[in-house]
């Protein structure tokens, strides 16, 4: 995490996975005002790869879990079986737009992953 | 179908933030002293009782055998500065707080910290912090809390990179 923007937050690598073209052109566009280094990649199934890929540290996976929420918790898990060797896991969060349930939601938060909703 | 990003926006400027400040000041520990005397803080005679993992509004213990608290106790009073081996050794002898520990129990229970002791020591700490770690799942390395700062020479300086609070419990009302 490099150079530092205003009220703390700093630079950060983001990896997005999973949206619609559109959904993650869109989403890149505003994480890109805050400055941030934004990553595209369009399967989740390529994620834990692109990062491997990636080589750098990322600092936050973000992925879109609307039609397959067990891939995304598939995913999270390899991320997190990945770090374990590496260190400074990246923070990862899973976007839905359809409510999966309270499971779904503590299974990701024991990964230390975070859910939230969109409409 | 468009969607409203803004709580997607919200949420990654959180977990931003939330990363930015566990990699600046590293996580929160609390560690319980108990056997108090009315109007002391932190003084000799007292216990260190138990280390707890503050994250998200969790308390969660760090199981570290006596030896292990007294030198956590101590990295977390002196988390300014990294210190070698033989000064750590030498701190935690000096201190009365550590001499004479627990002593206002009437039981006394004290570890000899030696120079040779330590590095032994940092390793198993650092495996207890693995394991909380994972159990809270901060996306933290361990070598990244418990610092270990090369110097010039050869000598190896050992800082804890985190915000450690001190609480007692047990209150004595008079020495006994």
């Amino acid at each position: 995490m490099s150079p530092q923007l205003s009220g703390g937050a700093e630079m950060a690598r983001i990896v997005i996975g999973g949206f619609d073209q559109p959904t993650a052109a869109q989403l890149a566009m505003r994480l890109r005002v805050g400055r941030h280094d934004v990553r595209i990649c369009e399967a989740i199934s390529d994620c834990d790869r692109h990062i491997i890929d990636l080589g750098a540290e990322i600092d936050l996976v973000v992925m879109d879990g609307t039609a397959d929420p067990g891939l995304v918790d598939e995913c999270f898990k390899g991320i997190a079986d990945l770090y374990a060797r590496r260190g400074r896991r990246p923070m990862l969060l899973c976007v839905s737009r359809v409510y999966h349930g309270p499971r779904f939601e503590m299974d990701l938060e024991n990964k230390g992953a975070r859910l939230v909703y969109v409409h | 179908m468009s969607i409203d990003l803004r709580p997607v926006i919200y949420k990654v400027e959180a977990l931003l933030f939330e990363r930015f400040v566990l990699m600046s000041s590293g996580p929160r520990f609390r560690v319980i002293h108990r056997f108090r005397i009315t109007g002391t803080q932190c003084a000799a005679g007292e216990e260190v009782f138990a280390i707890f993992l503050l994250y998200r509004g969790q308390e969660i213990p760090v199981s570290l055998p006596l030896a292990l608290r007294l030198l956590f106790d101590y990295l977390g009073r002196h988390c300014n500065v990294g210190q070698s081996a033989s000064q750590i050794a030498a701190g935690m002898r000096a201190s009365s707080f550590y001499r004479n520990h627990a002593t206002n129990s009437g039981e006394l229970s004290r570890r000899k910290i030696s120079r040779s002791a330590i590095k032994e020591y940092v390793l198993r700490i650092r495996r207890a912090l693995d394991a909380v770690l994972k159990q809270a799942s901060i996306p933290l390395d361990t070598s990244c809390i418990l610092v270990s700062e090369q110097t010039e020479g050869n000598e190896v300086l050992y800082r804890l990179r985190a915000i450690v609070q001190c609480r007692h419990c047990d209150e004595l009302s008079a020495k006994r």
